[in-house]
């Protein structure tokens, strides 16, 4: 199918079923506008056939628009370095969760991602020997508004559903975004700073280690990420992950970086996390998946005071029926 | 009299067919929850599974373009009457859902109308890759950046893609759990299968866990229930000639293991639970 459809939302073009449901594409108007009046009156034949609207990777934001009216969804902002771990994180808890292990209390009740989980845990695994298992190699780096987003859905004893989505972005979005908040190339990162319900931070504790030379460079760029994160968190749950923690971090490094969160995300919680503990891998995402699976409770809206006359504060006899 | 419509999920060897068969022989001549009322008016779906079974060796494999159906008239054990159609087909066919993501108008409309699914699962058919965890913890220092991996997915995210768009195409929401369609979940080939002393939910649950979590995340317990199932009892090959499929008939082999781990004869019991005669 080379022509596409006149509704942007709509990728009936690549695959999916059509934005508005019509089992056959070719009846919905938005697609009509894409023919010519000449070639509507031609009857092709055409084999009817269901189609579902997500195709298996990674989610963009017109999927969104697709998937959030259905329940809460809990949008996991996976903030770092590049090289820091986060699509290993994530790797790693696609892969618990393949082996049938609850996470945050809740069990998997289905993704709309997994052609790109799937394409992310065959790195992982050993099925030829001239490919052994390893890490699964860089995140590109886009120029996207928005990331990646990977997703999947959980069900816990209650019965609560939630569509938790994560992102795998580029560590240079943050980098970038550290440095300048308003950069063009750091765009993906504003928009998860704006919309995401919790924040995971990558500390990679191979870069801060004493065996590398550019430890400060590292505890730079983190402490920068913290501060600018700092400005935009507000109360949203937040951890500072210690990645790759079977290599010990400088330990005055280690130290400035906890008091910099403390003063910068006073709530943030630290967390350590390795691949030679699958489950810390799991662990550090329920730090913050947790507590933002209860959405926070709308605040009472308090009326300021503009002016001191008693005329001015009457808001009649109903605001206190 | 009702007519109620069920669907028969299974991949390819999955052992729709000789399930079929075998089903048929003891509705007919070994009847347990269900028996038939009168033999089908046309029999033709399950001639040569009927024969090859008679004389101790098994079916080919169905083409991949077949559709057909059966219908059987059944009667359960409080006398309600029932209509119901079996279908066989290819298994190819739920493949070509999986890889051109797309469900053809007929299955669509099978799977809307259904009552209950029924799933066959051949666990040793299935690939999964349970040890890539360790693989991630024990990898080697030099990383392989560039080797470009290809890789067939695990069966356990397979079959959860699957079964998500056939209940997408079905209107079947997920968002709370379901008590329609009902879904039996049939372990197929079970005498391939080292159960030990587990019940059949354990043992999906040990082989496919996320399939396991997906569906008890998605259905009520009361509407799904997983059994063991062994058409034949034992392997047949096309080529074997199995003396107590000969003497005794092919209506006195294979067994089902209920839910609750209890071996039973009446392999019209999972399909008597479906159809809610049970």
């Amino acid at each position: 199918m080379s022509e596409r459809c006149t509704n942007p939302n709509c990728f009936v073009h690549e695959g999916e079923s059509c934005d508005l449901g019509e089992m056959e594409h070719t009846q919905c108007a938005s697609w009509s506008a894409t023919m010519p009046e000449t070639e509507a009156d031609a009857e092709i034949p055409v084999v009817t056939s269901a189609r579902v609207p997500w195709s298996g990777s990674a989610l963009g934001l017109a999927d969104i628009a697709n998937l959030s009216p259905r329940g809460r969804t809990i949008l996991i902002g996976v903030l770092g370095a590049h090289d820091a771990g986060k699509t290993t994180l994530l790797t790693g808890n696609y892969l618990q969760l393949l082996q049938g292990e609850s996470l945050a209390n809740a069990r998997f009740a289905g993704s709309r991602t997994l052609g790109a989980w799937e394409s992310l845990a065959a790195w992982t695994r050993f099925d030829d020997a001239a490919r052994p298992p390893s890490f699964p190699p860089h995140t590109p780096r886009g120029t996207g508004r928005v990331p990646g987003l990977l997703h999947f859905a959980l069900r816990n004893a209650e019965g609560e559903f939630r569509d938790v989505l994560l992102t795998d972005a580029p560590g240079e979005w943050f980098t970038r975004w550290a440095v300048k908040e308003d950069a063009p190339e750091a765009e993906g990162a504003r928009w998860l700073v704006r919309n995401a319900d919790a924040f995971l931070i990558f500390a990679d504790c191979k870069r801060l280690a004493d065996s590398n030379p550019k430890r400060g460079t590292a505890r730079n760029e983190l402490r920068q990420l913290l501060e600018r994160l700092g400005n935009h968190v507000a109360n949203r749950p937040t951890a500072l992950v210690w990645a790759k923690d079977d290599v010990e971090p400088n330990a005055d490094i280690r130290a400035a970086i906890a008091q910099g969160l403390a003063k910068q995300i006073p709530h943030a919680l630290e967390v350590n996390s390795s691949t030679n503990q699958p489950d810390s891998l799991t662990k550090a995402l329920e730090t913050v998946l947790c507590p933002a699976w209860i959405a926070p409770q709308a605040c009472h809206i308090v009326e300021p005071i503009l002016h001191q006359q008693p005329f001015a504060a009457f808001r009649g006899h109903y605001v206190h029926a | 009299m009702s007519t109620p419509e069920i669907v028969l999920l299974g991949g390819s060897y999955s052992g729709k067919t000789h399930y079929a068969g075998q089903l048929y022989g003891r509705l007919l001549r070994n009847p347990g929850l269900l028996e038939l009322r009168d033999t089908p008016a046309d029999l033709s779906a399950l001639e040569e599974v009927l024969n090859c079974l008679e004389n101790g060796h098994a079916a080919g494999h169905t083409s991949v373009g077949t559709w057909t159906e059966v219908l059987l008239p059944l009667k359960d054990k409080r006398g309600h009457m029932l209509d119901l159609r079996w279908p066989d087909y290819g298994g190819e066919q739920l493949q070509t859902v999986f890889s051109e993501r797309q469900v053809t108008e007929n299955w669509r409309s099978q799977l809307c109308q259904a009552e209950g699914w029924l799933l066959l699962i051949r666990l040793r058919k299935e690939t999964t890759y349970p040890d890539a965890l360790a693989e991630l913890a024990n990898r080697s220092a030099d990383g392989n950046g560039t080797t470009a991996r290809a890789g067939a997915w695990d069966a356990n995210a397979r079959w959860v893609e699957l079964l998500q768009m056939l209940l997408h195409v079905a209107g079947v929401g997920t968002v709370s759990r379901r008590e329609q369609p009902r879904l039996a979940v049939l372990l197929s080939c079970y005498d391939e299968v080292t159960a030990d002393d587990l019940l059949p939910t354990q043992v999906l649950a040990k082989h496919l866990p996320l399939v396991a979590a997906f569906i008890d995340s998605l259905w009520t317990p009361d509407a799904m229930s997983i059994w063991g199932l062994s058409a034949l009892g034992c392997l047949l090959e096309p080529s074997s000639d199995d003396e107590n499929f000969i003497n005794q008939g092919p209506e006195h082999q294979g067994w089902v293991v209920t839910p609750d781990g209890q071996k039973d004869s009446d392999l019209s019991r999972p399909l008597a639970w479906l159809l809610g005669a049970e």
